[in-house]
C-alpha cells in the first residue's frame, strides 16, 4: 500500500493548484469529520460557482470573505453593470486576496433550470473491519425542476445492517411571492443568532475573524446532513406578506436514546451508531411552532416561538421534557454599521448574543457578547459559543481582519469568556480565553499564510483533582503555497505546546507536510505527506471527496499520507476516489469512493 | 464578595497595590492604557512626551463597586515647543487612599519629543500605614507619517515605598493611521515581576461626531470598549472594560480641548 502511494508521489511530485481558503475556516481543533452546512455550501459553489450577477443579497452574505462592504459594492455595481470577470471585482474596490478566496466560487454565466444531482460514497476504515457489514454508504439524490427540489438521503454506517439506517427525504417548493418556499419532509431550522434553532455543526470561530462568528442562514432548508440526530421531520413553510415573512413548522421525529431503568433519558446517541436496534428511535420528539420577521432593506426583527415535547423525561432534573420558548433577534444595518442580536427565554432562563461590526474594509471590527444561564436548553441551537454545548457562559469575543496594504490581510481574534456556575466536574466557576492572530501575504505564485492561536482556560483535569489548573495551548503555523502552471505545493510546518502552570508540565509536538495538487481539465490529483512528532493532539484539516469534512487527528511519532483522485469520466460524471494511511501502524489505511453525477 | 476580595487584595498585598496603575481616564480604559491611538490631555501620565493641550477629568467605581470611586484630573497646555501638564488621581474608600499627583514638562523638535513627570504618590490604609514618595518617569515619542512611535519607563528613579521598590513600569507603544478614519496601535507593557503585557487597540471615526476605541489585552485578558462624542471644543468619552472575575469597569471622561 505505502509502496503504491510512494510511486503515485513520485510521478506527481511537483505539482498544485489554487489555494483551498475553506481550509482556514475548518482548521480548527474539533473532532468532528461531518460536513457543516459552512462546508457543504463552499463546496457546492465550487462545483456549481454562485453567479455574482444574479445572485440574491442573501446567498451573497453567507460567503465568509466577503465583508458587508464588498457585498454592497458589489450590488451596487451591477445595478449599472454586468461583472463580466475577476478584474471587475478588482474594479469594484475588492481586496486581492479577497478575490483570490473567491475566484473558484463564482461565475458571471446563468445555469439551466433542470438538474439531478446524485452522489453514491462509500466508506472502508481497515480499524473496523472487524465489524460485520463494515463498509459506511452514503446516498443522496437531488431533483431540481423549475421550482421544485425532491430529495433523498441514505446512510449505513459501518456495522449497521440496513442500508436506509439513516435517511432524508424532502420536497421544497420554492418561489418569489407569497409562499415563499414549501418544505415537506425531514428539514433543518435556523432563527436568529441560533439560540433556539440552528445546524449543530459548525465553527464559530476560524480565519474569517469579522464573519464567521455571524450567525447566518436561510431560515428553513431541507436536511442533507449525514449527521443523523437533529433534523427535524414534518412540514415547514414560509409565507411572505409584503415585508413580514411568517414561518411555522411542524415536527414529529424520533431519536435514539440511552435510558435508564425508569426509561428516563441519559443521553442522546450523537454518533448514528446503531449496532443495538432496541436502542434505535426509541424516544418521541414534537416541535412546533411559528417564527416571524420584518425585513427592510437596512434592518430585520424576527420573534420566535416553538414548543418542544420529548415523550420521555430527562435523569438530569434540570432538564424538561416539555417546554416553551421565545425568543427575538434583530438585524440593523444602518450607515454600514451592522448590529445584530437575539434574546430568547424559557424555563425561567435567559441567554442572549448581541454583537455589532463597524469599521471600514481595511480595519474591519467585530465586538460580540454572548450571556447563557446555566441549564438553558441548547439541544436544537448553536450560537456562537467557545463550546459545543453553550449554557452557563458569559464572553465577549473582539475579532478584526485588517488590510493594511494590497495583498495582504490580517485576522485576528480575541475571545475571553467565563463559566461563572460550575460545570461537570468542575468544582468553581472557571475563565479561559483564546488569541488568534493570522498573517496573509499573497505573492504573483506564492502565497504565504502565518498563524497564532493561544487557549488559556482553566480546567480539573480529572475527577479526584483538588484544585484548578492553568491549561495553555499554543499553536504556531506556517503555510506556504507556491502554483506553478497548474500544480501547487503547500507546505505547512507547525509548533504545538499545551502547558500546565501549576504542575509545569510541558508537552510539545511538531508536525510538517507537503502537499502537492495537480489539475487539468478533467481531472484533480491531491497527494499529501506529513511527518509527525507530538505528545499532544494535532488537528489537521485534511482533502477528502466532496461532502466530508476532516480533521485528522495525529499524536505521538508517525508519517501519514492520503492521495485523493477526482476525475469527469464523462461531461456529467465524476469519479472521487481517496485512500489514507498512518506508515508502520497496522490496520489505519481508510478507502473513500465515490461517484458524483449532475444532469 | 467582589468588594470584599479587592478589599482583601489591598490590605494583604498593600506595595503591589501602591501605585495601581489604574487607566486614568475613558479613553485609556477603552485603549487598555495605549494612549497615542487617541491622544487626550491624560496622555502625559502614560507618557510625559505627548502633549495635547486641553483639560481632562474622568470618573469611574472601580469594578461597578459604589465603594471605590476614582477620580482623576488633567490639564496640559503647550507655549512653543514645550507642553506642561498637572494631573491628580484620587482613589477613595474609608479603609484605603490613594493619591497620585503628577506634574510633566516636555519639548518637541521636529519628529521627536522627550518628557518627564514627576509624581507624588501618598496611600494611606488605615490602621496600617500612611506614607508618601516621589517618582519620576520619562518618554519619548517619535512621530513619522502614519506612524507614532511611545517608549515610556515609570519609575526610573527606582523610587522606595516602606523600604520596598515600587515597580518599574516599561511601556512600548505604536499607533498606525490605516486610513483616515481608521489606526490601530500595538502595545506592549512590562511591569516589575509581571509577564510582558500586549496590547491591541483600534480607532475607527464613525462620523465627525462619533468615535469607537477598543482594544484587547493579554495577560491579563480583557476587552476595552468606548465612544467618544465630539461636540464643538469639548468630548466626552464613555468607555467599559472587562475583568475576568470581577465586574464591568465603567468611565466617564469629559474632555475640553484649547
Amino acid at each position: 500500500m505505502r509502496s503504491k502511494i510512494l510511486l503515485i508521489f513520485s510521478l506527481f511530485i511537483v505539482f498544485l493548484l489554487a489555494e483551498d481558503f475553506e481550509e482556514n475556516i475548518f482548521s480548527v481543533d474539533d473532532e468532528t469529520s461531518h460536513s457543516t452546512e459552512l462546508s457543504n455550501f463552499l463546496q457546492n459553489i465550487k462545483r456549481e460557482p454562485i453567479n455574482l450577477n444574479t445572485v440574491d443579497e442573501n446567498e451573497l452574505i453567507l460567503i465568509p470573505w466577503l465583508s458587508e462592504k464588498d457585498i454592497h459594492k458589489i450590488i451596487l455595481y451591477r445595478k449599472s453593470h454586468k461583472i463580466i470577470n475577476l478584474e471587475d471585482l478588482h474594479k469594484i474596490g475588492l481586496n486581492a486576496v479577497t478575490i483570490n478566496e473567491l475566484k473558484e466560487c463564482i461565475t458571471f454565466q446563468t445555469t439551466p433550470n433542470f438538474k439531478l444531482k446524485q452522489r453514491s460514497r462509500f466508506e472502508y476504515q481497515q480499524a473496523k473491519q472487524y465489524l460485520p457489514y463494515s463498509l459506511n454508504y452514503f446516498q443522496k439524490t437531488i431533483l431540481t425542476f423549475n421550482n421544485f427540489n425532491l430529495g433523498f438521503i441514505c446512510q449505513k454506517d459501518e456495522g449497521e445492517k440496513n442500508p436506509l439506517d439513516f435517511y432524508s427525504y424532502f420536497l421544497e417548493y420554492t418561489q418569489e411571492n407569497f409562499l415563499k418556499k414549501l418544505l415537506l419532509g425531514k428539514y433543518r431550522l435556523a432563527l436568529g443568532q441560533g439560540i433556539l434553532f440552528a445546524p449543530k455543526l459548525g465553527t464559530s470561530k476560524s480565519g474569517a475573524a469579522t464573519s464567521v462568528p455571524i450567525k447566518k442562514f436561510n431560515p428553513i432548508k431541507p436536511y442533507t446532513s449525514s449527521y443523523e440526530i437533529w433534523s427535524l421531520e414534518g412540514a415547514a413553510a414560509n409565507i411572505q406578506l409584503s415585508a413580514l415573512n411568517i414561518i411555522p413548522f411542524y415536527s414529529n421525529t424520533t431519536l435514539s436514546a440511552n435510558l435508564d431503568t425508569l426509561s428516563f433519558i441519559t443521553s442522546f446517541n450523537e454518533s448514528g451508531l446503531h449496532f443495538d436496534e432496541d436502542k434505535k428511535n426509541i424516544v418521541k420528539e414534537i416541535i412546533y411552532g411559528i417564527a416571524t420577521k420584518y425585513s427592510q432593506v437596512d434592518h430585520s426583527f424576527g420573534i420566535n416561538y416553538a414548543k418542544i415535547n420529548f415523550d420521555h423525561n430527562f435523569e438530569n432534573p434540570a432538564r424538561k421534557s416539555d417546554y416553551s420558548a421565545i425568543s427575538a433577534d434583530f438585524i440593523i444595518n444602518k450607515s454600514g454599521f451592522p448590529a445584530f442580536g437575539e434574546i430568547a427565554y424559557t424555563q425561567k432562563k435567559m441567554s442572549g448574543v448581541l454583537g455589532c461590526k463597524f469599521g471600514e474594509n481595511e480595519l474591519r471590527h467585530l465586538l460580540l457578547l454572548r450571556y447563557y444561564q446555566k441549564d438553558f436548553p441548547t439541544w436544537h441551537g448553536n450560537p456562537f459559543s467557545s463550546q459545543s454545548r453553550f449554557d452557563n457562559e458569559v464572553g465577549l469575543y473582539y475579532g478584526m481582519t485588517i488590510i493594511p496594504f494590497e495583498r495582504t490581510k490580517i485576522n485576528c481574534y480575541f475571545d475571553i469568556w467565563s463559566f461563572p456556575q460550575t460545570r461537570y466536574f468542575e468544582k468553581m466557576p472557571t475563565v479561559g480565553s483564546e488569541q488568534f492572530i493570522q498573517l496573509e501575504r499573497k505573492f504573483d505564485t506564492n502565497s504565504l499564510r502565518f498563524t497564532i492561536q493561544h487557549k488559556n482556560k482553566e480546567k480539573y483535569i480529572s475527577l479526584n483533582e483538588a484544585k484548578i489548573r492553568d491549561y495553555e495551548r499554543t499553536t504556531i503555523r506556517a503555510d506556504w503555497w507556491q502554483n506553478i502552471n497548474n500544480f501547487r505545493f503547500k507546505t505547512r510546518c507547525e509548533f504545538l505546546s499545551e502547558y500546565l502552570a501549576d504542575d509545569n508540565i510541558h508537552k510539545s509536538g511538531i508536525l510538517a507536510y507537503e502537499e502537492i495538487k495537480w489539475r487539468i481539465e478533467k481531472l484533480t490529483l491531491i497527494g499529501q505527506v506529513t511527518v509527525y512528532h507530538s505528545d499532544v493532539l494535532h488537528y489537521m484539516y485534511e482533502h477528502n471527496v466532496d461532502g466530508i469534512m476532516q480533521n485528522s487527528i495525529l499524536k505521538g511519532d508517525g508519517i501519514y499520507s492520503y492521495f485523493v483522485l477526482k476525475y469527469n469520466i464523462l461531461q456529467n460524471i465524476e469519479l472521487q476516489f481517496k485512500v489514507s494511511d498512518h506508515w508502520y501502524t497496522k490496520d489505519r489505511m481508510r478507502v473513500y469512493l465515490q461517484v458524483i453525477s449532475s444532469f | 464578595m467582589k468588594l470584599f476580595i479587592i478589599i482583601f487584595l489591598l490590605f494583604c498585598t498593600s506595595l503591589s497595590a501602591i501605585d495601581l496603575h489604574l487607566p486614568i481616564s475613558a479613553v485609556q480604559n477603552a485603549t487598555s492604557g495605549l494612549v497615542l491611538i487617541y491622544p487626550s490631555p491624560s496622555a502625559a501620565s502614560s507618557n510625559p512626551a505627548c502633549s495635547f493641550t486641553g483639560i481632562e477629568t474622568s470618573a469611574t467605581y472601580l469594578f461597578s463597586l459604589e465603594d471605590l470611586p476614582f477620580y482623576n484630573f488633567n490639564v496640559q497646555y503647550g507655549y512653543h515647543n514645550f507642553g506642561f501638564s498637572i494631573g491628580s488621581s484620587f482613589l477613595a474608600h474609608p479603609l484605603y487612599k490613594e493619591n497620585n499627583s503628577m506634574f510633566s514638562l516636555n519639548y518637541t523638535y521636529y519628529k521627536f519629543s522627550i518628557g518627564s513627570s514627576i509624581r507624588y504618590l501618598h496611600n494611606m490604609v488605615k490602621g496600617y500605614h500612611e506614607d508618601s514618595v516621589i517618582l519620576a518617569d520619562l518618554g519619548l515619542l517619535w512621530q513619522n507619517g502614519n506612524i507614532s512611535t511611545g517608549l515610556s519607563v515609570c519609575n526610573v528613579t527606582h523610587s522606595r515605598f516602606l523600604e520596598e521598590q515600587l515597580p518599574i513600569v516599561y511601556i512600548w507603544e505604536s499607533c498606525f493611521s490605516i486610513t483616515n478614519k481608521s489606526s490601530l496601535s500595538l502595545g506592549l507593557e512590562k511591569e516589575t515581576d509581571f509577564d510582558f503585557a500586549f496590547k491591541i487597540a483600534c480607532r475607527y471615526d464613525v462620523h465627525k461626531v462619533l468615535s469607537i476605541l477598543s482594544s484587547y489585552q493579554y495577560e491579563p485578558d480583557r476587552i476595552g470598549v468606548g465612544a467618544i462624542f465630539n461636540l464643538k471644543d469639548f468630548s466626552i468619552c464613555y468607555s467599559v472594560r472587562t475583568h475576568q472575575y470581577l465586574s464591568l469597569n465603567h468611565y466617564i471622561s469629559l474632555i475640553y480641548a484649547f
